[in-house]
């Protein structure tokens, strides 16, 4: 087997099979927990913490508010595992039932309602379920197409169920000449226009082409409705989204009612209103999950009144979710099973939801030899509702025979050769590991030996190198 | 072949042409002897000459303007009197049997008493021999003294030169947005570069009233604007920076820091990771006091006690905090953290450094309208996103796939203010001119006055695109430090009109005359050959 | 002390001029018979006839190399013409370039010269190689007298501009034309003389006006003053305006000197008079050739004096510049030459001396 250095970076075949990280770009930096030493504290677990303090109810609607919710990214009918995919649809019946009881007069669902665009007619049928439920209680439904369930042709779930008449659909419009007009909705004289979605961020040259001054002079109280990131608040985790810039915007709506980020945000945007993304019901995948364990997804009860704006953050109620971090580094692979077996045997798992994640360089073993499948059927006896296996980063020591390849520059050797090392070696200091740890080893010696400058002074040179140093080691601090 | 005058004399690099009656040579006009090889030559100097001795002359004159010349005049008077041009012999052109042009400096004469003639386009047919169209970097037309060679496109290798750092000189009025307009809207296209624009004139993107590069058809794909200011045109981009992405190095030489201060800066950092700068402001007694409550120390709470405890000077917090205020904007009030300019504590612009850097890594302009921002903000902007854009250079270079991005090149108005000589830290403008070319990371300095850059810096400048300019000192800062030996063309440098430069650069064989179009006018080329916009469909127009 | 001696300097000479009045014209030769001032010699000009052709022809030499036993020279003898006040391309060659080398003859009373014409197609306007003695050159009888060799390169000059004026007048020139040569017509050089009846004798055949402009002249008058100047003084006096001319000056009988003698201003406000003089000139219409003369004495580079005598000149002209790189040439070409050093030698110890 040929050798690899740590600077590649790509994931073990094993890992790829994991379909729910495949959406995952990086973990938030949050999540990267070192797992304790000792052998008492061989597992590490962090219980669901959801937030420190919930947000306060919802007041009750006063006598001439317009109350509404605003949901986004529900995302029915994501994950493979059956029991993920329901406790999703059961989130986003949470979610109907809490807008219901908090009297909300309208539902916003700013896209992706669906994961698809053509669902599981199972989960499909439960939301028809739930839409007639409101329609029958007179509470009306703006659908948005999202990214997810869009149709070029309009051949969605979206456009079946908008036929059965269960909700209005957002987002028409049309081209004239080369201005996009979108249509608006309303809800009682408050309009209410939909921008929809495309998939890759494609909708971007719709708003380039967008009509805004005819959005604009439509009367206030309005509200618009989106599903595209903005440019200004895109989040780190979506590096590589398409995002729209704010001034593509039309100006001047009470509310933009936004969906595709999914993480909840409210910002008072001057010149323009207030933007909300409510973020997920549930998720779509692993790292959604993981940010639940941390806060609880919701959405927004929004109450108009006398042209202001009110929100109300409501979580949906969702099982505790349990994340399980284990470092496998410098540990045999039945060292670490066994550690693994330990902690699941022990564990008190009982209606939750646990997100296993192994990852680390085993001493000796392969990784299947960990046999984290056995682990989770213990998870699962032990009364877990699921077990999310994340073991992308679990990798094998005993691939990493370095050759040195003579075809190579100097500097590349060098990087091997202390990658290497650094691979090799273990220390309590997590940045000192890994590639981390060789970057930093590499960054740090190239900072020192540099040389004095022709023009440069002793003291400036002391500085110089002195102040490189002290930014390698501040970055590596950052990012520990 | 139309003969303007021939040799009579000189040395090299002082041939002296006498001009043929009729025609009239300038200064900074190309003239060429021979067909291949060709020795093209460039006046720098005119003066006149005589058959007549100075007295003589003297008293001619006298005898017309005294009134006692009538019926008097020069006979022959092409013979007597005329023009001595004096040029120096810029570059010596062979093309070779399998039609390639060796061009090299000259290192004999043209031949004594060589019929001298006009360039044509032709002459300049080594230009662009062997070049790649797809890496070229647009400058102008080739110029010959006043007249332009509209056919002839000068253009230089980009990747080289925007690594080797481009300095534009120039007096107020001479061109220099112009220039640089011009060249980036021929860059917009071009895949090899990533061009940051700090724009503290706002004059690149363009509005209503002037074109920039939103004009440009592909300004869509390829140009990002960011600006501060909520009337900005469609398309454009909030200039808002998170307070997570400013890092103490970032300060360096932007801001002047006492070493007490930046070692109180570092220790907040380490204490606090990205959310330094908030809590700088953030510290409330309470709060401080609650997250260091076993570091208290004499009554004092929060930041300050914190770093007390660490040996930090009394007050140093304090002038600490001040200078960061002022350099960002931020203040507190009343308890209130008020934010006046683009960094901000809050939510957004949390990914707008990243978002540049991700920009200019897949080659796109992006401008950045500084106009709004103090000078301080502005440069501090710049150095996060160069410091960003280093550190991931290095990185690619490190991991040897450096190679695969495009070449990075910042373009600094009035640039001595960042490359200006300091005694204290270098910034990373000043690093970026030292070393990046290393990875591929490159200057475009704009600049009136080039004597204000240190030596090592200009010295590090390899293309220089000198436009007007009639400061002496300025000439010869720019001079001393040009790749060609410039000694000569003092003065045709003091008389360039507006849009009228001379290239002296590593890059090229001598110092090329070039002429730069109004950028409107390349405007409207442009648009005049764009193809028609296709229908646009939306897909909810069914409904 | 220096003021002191000038003031009486000037003394001395306002004295002069202050009687310049009472004087004629003076000839010391016998063959000259001088005829006083008289305000009503002065003549206007009178107007030129159209179509003629003007030619002025000058000559250059400069020694290059010499010792007491050899002198080579380098002369050039060049012409221009003007028709109409335009140069007129003639086709003859415009300058004559030759080597001339003086060697002492057989007879040692004797120089013999001899003719190397740079392009051997230009010996045909070359006179023959001749020999001169050497007393033409000194005015000494004296054996031990001083005969300097290289003043020998001067009637190589001369024989060869009037031979080559001679050609021109038969080749180029017609009837009505003017050929003004660099000089007076008076020949003093042993056979100069018959060079100058040859070249009368073609401007007779042909009916071309031959004339000599002096641009310096020695002659003066009985109280010594300069006679041109006494004939501008007279003008001033009289108030004789404008351009002019003044004449008879001198019965003159001199056998080697056949021309009429005028004092003339070309040029109204030029402070220059000079003296020119045409052969045969009685019974021609003299106003109309001075004229001519005039016309082409407007140029503002030498106003009063003909522009073809300026251009003649320059293009005859031996540079000394150009004796440098003639006299290296020349030199390193005689290096093979047995004993050359020891005989330049003897002549030019002023060269290293003034070097030092």
């Amino acid at each position: 087997m040929p050798s690899k250095s740590i600077f590649d970076f790509s994931n073990s075949g094993d890992a790829a099979k994991n379909e729910e990280t495949k959406e995952k770009k990086a973990p938030r930096e949050k999540h990267k927990r070192e797992a304790p030493r000792s052998a008492a504290a061989h597992k590490h677990e962090i219980s669901k913490s959801k937030i420190a303090q919930p947000p306060a109810p919802v007041p009750p609607k006063k006598e001439g508010t317009i109350r509404f919710a605003h949901l986004a990214d529900c995302h029915l009918g994501a994950f493979r595992d059956d029991t993920l995919r329901e406790l999703n649809i059961k989130a986003f019946e949470n979610a109907i039932d809490k807008s219901v009881a908090e009297g909300a007069d309208f539902i916003i669902i700013a896209g992706d309602l669906f994961h698809t665009n053509v669902p599981d007619m199972r989960v499909a049928e439960r939301c028809a379920r739930k839409l007639r439920h409101l329609k029958e209680k007179g509470i009306e439904v703006f659908v948005l197409y999202g990214s997810h369930d869009y149709s070029p042709n309009e051949k969605s779930i979206i456009d079946v169920l908008k036929g059965a008449g269960l909700f209005n659909k957002l987002g028409g419009g049309e081209y004239v000449g080369d201005k996009l007009k979108l249509k608006p909705s309303e809800f009682r004289g408050i309009p209410i226009i939909g921008l929809l979605a495309r998939t890759s961020g494609l909708e971007k040259s719709d708003y380039e082409h967008l009509d805004t001054e005819a959005l604009e002079a439509l009367p206030n109280p309005k509200i618009f409705v989106y599903h595209s990131a903005i440019a200004e608040y895109r989040p780190s985790f979506l590096k590589d989204a398409e995002c729209v810039p704010l001034s593509l915007f039309p100006k001047g709506f009470a509310y933009y009612a936004g969906g595709h980020v999914h993480e909840r945000r409210e910002v008072d945007e001057r010149g323009y209103g207030t933007f909300v993304f409510p973020g997920h019901t549930f998720g779509a995948d692993f790292r959604d999950l993981e940010s639940d364990a941390e806060e609880a997804p919701g959405f927004y009860i929004v109450d108009i009144e006398s042209g202001a704006i009110n929100l109300h953050f409501v979580p949906v109620e969702i099982p505790e979710i349990m994340l399980a971090d284990f470092k496998a580094d410098g540990k045999g692979a039945l060292e670490f099973k066994e550690e693994l077996q330990h902690w699941a045997n022990g564990g008190n798992f009982a209606g939750k939801i646990v997100m296993l994640r192994v990852a680390g360089k085993l001493a000796s073993g392969k990784p299947n030899e960990v046999e984290l499948e056995k682990i989770r059927e213990t998870v699962l006896e032990k009364g877990a509702l699921v077990c999310v296996l994340n073991r992308g980063s679990l990798s094998s020591a005993e691939r990493l025979a370095v050759q040195i390849d003579t075809s190579k520059s100097k500097d590349e050797i060098e990087r091997e050769i202390i990658g290497e090392f650094v691979s090799k070696a273990s220390f309590k200091d997590d940045a000192l590991n890994g590639k981390k740890g060789a970057e930093l080893a590499i960054s740090l010696s190239g900072a020192l030996k540099q040389e004095q400058r022709a023009n440069e002074t002793k003291d400036t040179y002391h500085r110089r190198v002195f102040g490189d140093v002290r930014k390698v080691m501040d970055s590596a601090e950052g990012q520990k | 072949m139309e003969i303007c005058g021939q040799i009579v004399s000189g040395e090299h690099g002082e041939i002296f042409i006498r001009q043929k009656s009729g025609e009239t040579l300038e200064i900074g006009e190309m003239l060429a002897v021979g067909e291949n090889p060709i020795s093209i030559m460039m006046v720098y100097d005119l003066t006149y000459g005589s058959q007549l001795s100075q007295g003589n002359l003297e008293l001619a004159s006298g005898m017309h303007i005294e009134g006692m010349g009538a019926g008097l005049s020069f006979m022959e008077e092409n013979l007597q009197n005329y023009v001595i041009a004096k040029v120096k012999a810029v570059a010596y052109v062979k093309k070779n049997v399998n039609g390639k042009y060796e061009a090299s400096i000259p290192k004999s004469l043209p031949q004594f008493f060589s019929k001298v003639r006009k360039v044509t386009s032709a002459d300049f047919e080594f230009l662009s021999d062997g070049k790649n169209a797809e890496h070229s970097l647009y400058l102008g037309c080739l110029r010959s003294g006043s007249s332009r060679l509209k056919d002839m496109e000068i253009t230089i290798d980009g990747p080289d030169a925007l690594t080797h750092h481009i300095l534009i000189t120039a007096t107020t009025g001479r061109g220099k947005s112009n220039l640089v307009k011009a060249m980036l809207w021929k860059l917009l296209d071009k895949e090899y570069c990533g061009i940051l624009v700090l724009d503290p004139h706002d004059e690149y993107f363009g509005n209503s009233a002037a074109p920039g590069m939103r004009d440009h058809p592909k300004a869509k794909e390829n140009v990002v604007y960011y600006s501060p200011s909520a009337s900005a045109p469609k398309g454009s981009i909030t200039l808002r920076i998170n307070t997570k992405s400013v890092k103490p190095w970032h300060f360096n030489g932007v801001v002047n820091i006492t070493d007490a201060q930046s070692q109180a800066m570092h220790l907040i950092y380490q204490r606090y990771r990205d959310d330094w700068i908030r809590k700088m402001f953030e510290e409330s007694a309470e709060a401080a006091s609650l997250a260091f409550s076993d570091e208290r120390t004499g009554g004092k709470s929060g930041i300050e006690a914190y770093l007390e405890s660490r040996g930090v000077m009394e007050g140093t917090f304090a002038a600490l905090k001040r200078k960061i205020s002022v350099a960002l904007d931020i203040f507190e009030e009343g308890g209130k953290i008020i934010e006046k300019g683009v960094f901000t504590t809050k939510e957004t612009g949390i990914g707008a450094a990243d978002d540049i850097l991700a920009a200019l890594e897949s080659g796109k302009k992006v401008i950045i309208d500084t106009s709004r921002l103090s000078s301080y903000a502005e440069i501090l902007v710049g150095s996060i996103i160069a410091n960003k854009v280093f550190e991931k250079y290095a990185e690619y270079k490190s991991a040897g796939t450096l190679d695969g991005k495009p070449v990075v090149s910042i373009v600094l108005e009035e640039a001595p203010r960042v490359l200006g000589a300091s005694d204290g830290e270098i910034n990373v403008f000043g690093r970026i001119a030292r070393e990046g070319r290393k990875f591929k990371i490159g200057l475009i300095g704009i600049t009136q006055l080039a004597s204000l850059i240190p030596r090592e810096v200009l010295a590090n400048m390899n293309t220089k695109i000198i436009l007007g300019n009639e400061m002496e000192a300025e000439r010869r800062a720019i001079i001393e430090s040009a790749a060609q030996d410039l000694s000569t063309e003092s003065k045709m440098i003091a008389s360039l009109e507006k849009g009228e430069a001379l290239v002296s650069s590593i890059f090229t064989k001598f110092a090329i005359p070039i002429y730069t179009p109004l950028f409107n006018d390349i405007v409207k080329e442009t648009k005049a050959a764009e193809s028609k916009q296709p229908v646009r469909k939306y897909v909810g127009s069914d409904d | 002390m220096f003021d002191n001696c000038v003031s009486k300097i000037a003394d001395i000479l306002s004295s002069q001029s202050a009687s310049f009045e009472a004087g004629a014209p003076y000839f010391a030769d016998s063959h000259y018979k001088a005829i006083p001032f008289d305000v009503s010699n002065f003549r206007k000009f009178a107007p030129k006839r159209n179509g003629s052709t003007l030619c002025f022809v000058d000559g250059g030499n400069l020694d290059i190399v010499s010792a007491p036993n050899f002198s080579i020279q380098f002369l050039r003898i060049a012409s221009v013409a003007f028709k109409g006040g335009k140069r007129l391309p003639l086709s003859l060659p415009q300058r004559i370039e030759s080597i001339a080398l003086v060697t002492h003859a057989s007879d040692l009373r004797k120089f013999k010269v001899q003719y190397f014409p740079l392009d051997d197609g230009q010996r045909q306007y070359l006179p023959q190689d001749f020999e001169i003695s050497k007393s033409s050159f000194s005015n000494s009888q004296d054996e031990l007298a001083q005969h300097p060799i290289s003043a020998a390169g001067g009637a190589a000059r001369k024989f060869a501009e009037w031979n080559y004026g001679a050609r021109i007048i038969r080749e180029c020139l017609d009837k009505g034309d003017i050929f003004v040569r660099d000089g007076a017509l008076q020949v003093g050089l042993e056979g100069e003389e018959k060079f100058a009846t040859d070249a009368y004798a073609a401007a007779n055949d042909k009916g071309v006006i031959f004339s000599g402009f002096a641009k310096t002249s020695t002659l003066v008058t009985t109280t010594g003053f300069p006679l041109t100047a006494s004939v501008q003084m007279l003008a001033n006096k009289h108030n004789v305006g404008g351009a002019w001319y003044y004449a008879p000056l001198a019965e003159n009988q001199n056998p080697r000197h056949l021309g009429d003698i005028f004092v003339g201003k070309f040029f109204e406000h030029s402070p220059y008079a000079f003296r020119f003089e045409i052969h045969n000139g009685a019974g021609r219409e003299v106003g109309a050739i001075f004229e001519e003369i005039a016309d082409n004495s407007r140029d503002l580079s030498f106003p009063g004096y003909p522009y073809g005598l300026v251009v003649a000149d320059k293009l005859a002209r031996v540079e000394m510049g150009e004796r440098d790189a003639l006299q290296a040439r020349i030199k390193l070409q005689l290096s093979r030459v047995k004993g050359i050093r020891e005989c330049i030698a003897a002549t030019d110890a002023h060269k290293i001396i003034s070097g030092l």
